[in-house]
């Protein structure tokens, strides 16, 4: 029981919603109730459940009831920066809409469950994304829509590996690999996390597909303290390695844990209104 | 000489039943060849132009990189295109040339406020191919044009007060009556006063911020029968509304229909996003599933400019006379364009690999069939020209007797035999280029209507088609194995003695 509610809780939206979407999506299994408590000396031993505490440790790192922000993303591939706010309810919904270039203020994406809605103010039309079109990217940018509206966990999809140790950039880390469970319905053949050995913090996502090839890489920087007290990335940048040098980074600009936000506040009728 | 062939001559009609038994044998084998090398090559024709015809075309010129990256940034530029539309006018056999942009996007029955949000959840929207085109060019090299099905205008009548029903909340309590009384179509006049009656009270709230006059316009969009695009983009200084066709199986997927609105949104080149409102003209049935299933077609110079590389093309599609010279068409076009830049030119060979080495592999097969059946002509020939020789034996030893030369002889049979498959085969070959003139304008139906292969549909019904090769061949063939045949009792009359000759029964 405390699985299921608990693997419903965990899922994405916005900002947040692509790097849960990502890396932790979903629930605790079985496994991770036996995780030992973080951070504790000594449990820190090469197994799968340290593993499994590097990844539930991100979870509580990126997520809360709800949130709310303003960002900016960076398109290298268009040389175009957009500025948008964004607004996320735990489990599963968020609401994005574009401030800035004037050309494309009112643009907006809502996530409610599996769906994805877009809206275009230029034509007044709402659309929803179908199946077909979840691999294409969301907003012109690297990331897919399928990252952004992925509700299932990566711990419900994939199996976690004995990490290894590794270092990025001269931070000691644990390199984690993620394995797709046989019947799951994963884009990804291979995903390998790299956490900083002393609090776990994310600093390097890598996508592998199905040749085993390095695919995309996303790259944590620019950690804050939040006023409750969590260190949060502020960069987080998505390359697109088999493109060299084609990139999108999110800049987050404001960011903050709330108590609730109203469920009404994420439907087809807010994303056309705007706010 | 002329003598020789006079003697010749009246020896053939001699023995008339033989001479005109042989002679038809002639006949029907070389009727035969020609209709069989027709057929083969009508059915590949046929293959290749409902492959090519109802979309790829003939050839394409395209960007280099295109194929491999098939991205908006990989197009021709409008400045380029006018010179490659020029040079390829010059090249002979080539008959049209049109510019298409092709992008995907992403379409959506253009929908008014919906309270339920379960609509929402459920409403439909399915990835296409935007595809823009000129269309007085595009009609000039496919079928695209001509594949617009006709519309009824009971259900467009009905579409129409159900959209504004939808949109302007006006009355439609008579629009099962206005629609089942129609009968000379839904247009015109007709169609207007109808506008007037539905939309009578539509936006009385002046809050409301629409007016009756809006709605009656927005009526009239169904007034006008199904149609391809128009030949003048109407306003085109506004890209993102126009006119668009779109398949019949897309329409069915996205609820939509002549004269409904549709919603479109796809990535620009330089990364924006570009949204545009069409009303649909005409739905598009090909005999390509994914046309049907997944196009949007519009106007070229617009969407072009929404998609901010204007006047650009993704292709320049080339229709040829004679489909059989492609190969040397295409290596001329390559020399016409070089001089624009870096473009590639692809015939259909390339475009679609796959139906080339179908065919290629049906013409060896066909090729097989008719070496079978050169064989069996060859024994029916052999047959009918040696016994027409041996059954002469008596008549040889007459006139080896009466002092006749052997040499002569020999010359006379062959002779005779060669103005037998000469006259014969000229018979044949009117006989077969007819029927095979007649079955290329009158195909051999084998009634099991259109079948797909390969995404492509194709009709069961064949046609046939002249080839010079295929007369050549034909009348070459029979005339070789005459000769051989005759070659047989020729020389055996060199050995024959005329005492035994004559008693030879």
């Amino acid at each position: 029981m405390t699985t299921a509610t608990k693997a419903s809780r965990f899922s994405t939206a916005a900002v947040t919603l692509v790097l849960t979407v990502m890396f932790f999506t979903g629930g605790l299994s079985a496994l991770a109730q036996e995780t030992p408590p973080l951070r504790t000396e000594g449990s820190v031993a090469p197994d799968t459940g340290l593993a499994t505490a590097i990844i539930d440790s991100w979870e509580e790192r990126m997520r809360g009831d709800a949130s709310s922000g303003e960002m900016e993303m960076y398109i290298q591939k268009w040389n175009r920066t957009l500025t948008m706010h964004f607004e996320e309810l735990y489990p599963d919904r968020s609401l994005v809409r574009v401030l800035s270039p004037a050309s494309d203020a009112g643009t907006g994406s809502l996530k409610i469950g599996p769906d994805l809605w877009s809206y275009n103010p230029r034509i007044d039309q709402v659309q929803k994304i179908p199946p077909s079109l979840m691999l294409d990217g969301w907003m012109g940018s690297d990331f897919t829509n399928d990252d952004i509206s992925r509700t299932s966990s990566i711990r419900k999809d994939y199996d976690v590996q004995v990490p290894v140790a590794s270092s990025v950039a001269g931070v000691a880390t644990w390199r984690v690999t993620l394995t797709p469970r046989p019947e799951s319905p994963v884009v990804w053949e291979k995903i390998v996390v790299e956490a900083a050995r002393d609090d776990f913090r994310p600093l390097v996502q890598e996508f592998y597909d199905e040749d085993m090839k390095l695919a995309r890489r996303m790259v944590f920087t620019d950690y804050r303290k939040l006023d409750d007290g969590r260190n949060y990335p502020f960069v987080w940048r998505m390359e697109n390695v088999q493109e060299k040098g084609r990139y999108t980074e999110i800049r987050v600009k404001s960011m903050e844990f709330l108590k609730t936000l109203p469920e009404s506040r994420f439907s087809v009728r807010s994303l056309k209104q705007g706010r | 000489m002329l003598q020789f062939l006079k003697l010749c001559w009246r020896d053939l009609w001699r023995n008339r039943r033989r001479t005109i038994l042989t002679g038809l044998v002639m006949t029907f084998s070389v009727t035969l060849l020609i209709f069989s090398t027709a057929i083969g090559d009508g059915a590949h024709e046929m293959m290749i132009r409902a492959s090519t015809e109802s979309f790829t075309g003939h050839g394409q010129i395209q960007h280099p990189s295109y194929r491999d990256d098939p991205v908006l940034e990989n197009t021709i530029e409008q400045a380029t295109i006018k010179s490659v539309r020029a040079g390829m006018s010059g090249v002979p056999g080539v008959k049209a040339t049109a510019p298409r942009l092709i992008t995907g996007g992403l379409a959506t029955r253009k929908t008014p406020d919906q309270a339920d949000p379960e609509a929402w959840k459920n409403m439909s929207s399915e990835g296409v191919v935007l595809l823009g085109v000129s269309p007085v060019d595009e009609a000039t090299v496919s079928t695209l044009a001509t594949s617009v099905v006709a519309d009824d205008p009971k259900q467009r009548c009905a579409d129409a007060y159900t959209a504004i029903d939808a949109e302007f909340g006006a009355p439609t309590a008579s629009s099962t009556r206005a629609c089942a009384s129609l009968e000379a179509g839904f247009q015109g006049r007709e169609c207007m006063l109808a506008a007037r009656d539905a939309c009578a009270g539509a936006c009385t709230d002046p809050d409301a911020g629409c007016t009756s006059s809006d709605c009656e316009k927005r009526f009239a969009d169904y007034c006008e029968p199904a149609r391809f695009l128009a030949a003048v983009t109407p306003e085109p200084d506004e890209p993102w509304k126009g006119e668009a066709v779109i398949g019949t199986g897309l329409a069915m997927l996205l609820g939509v229909g002549v004269g409904d609105r549709l919603a479109v949104t796809s990535g620009t080149a330089r990364g924006r996003s570009f949204g545009s409102i069409y009303r649909v003209t005409g739905l598009l049935k090909t005999g390509s599933l994914e046309i049907n299933r997944q196009f949007v077609v519009t106007q070229h110079d617009k969407l072009s400019q929404g998609l901010e590389v204007p006047g650009a093309a993704t292709q320049i599609v080339f229709a040829v006379d004679d489909l059989s010279e492609i190969d040397d068409i295409g290596a001329r076009a390559r020399t016409a364009v070089s001089g624009a830049g870096d473009l590639s030119v692809l015939t259909w060979k390339q475009i679609t690999p796959d139906l080339d080495v179908f065919i290629k592999i049906d013409q060896g097969s066909m090729l097989v069939m008719l070496t079978m059946m050169v064989m069996v002509v060859a024994v029916l020939l052999a047959n009918v020209v040696i016994m027409a020789g041996m059954e002469r034996t008596r008549e040889f030893g007459v006139r080896l007797a009466m002092g006749e030369s052997p040499g002569r002889l020999t010359a006379g049979l062959i002779t005779e035999t060669m103005l037998l498959a000469l006259l014969s085969g000229a018979i044949g070959a009117i006989v077969g280029e007819s029927l095979v003139i007649y079955f290329s304008y009158v195909p051999i139906d084998f009634g099991m209507g259109e079948m797909e292969s390969g995404g492509v549909v194709v009709n069961t019904a064949l046609n046939t088609s002249f080839r010079l090769y295929g007369l050549v061949f034909s009348v070459l063939t029979v005339w070789l194995l005459a000769l051989a045949g005759a070659l047989v009792p020729a020389f055996r009359t060199r050995r024959l003695k005329p005492v035994e000759a004559i008693r030879f029964v």
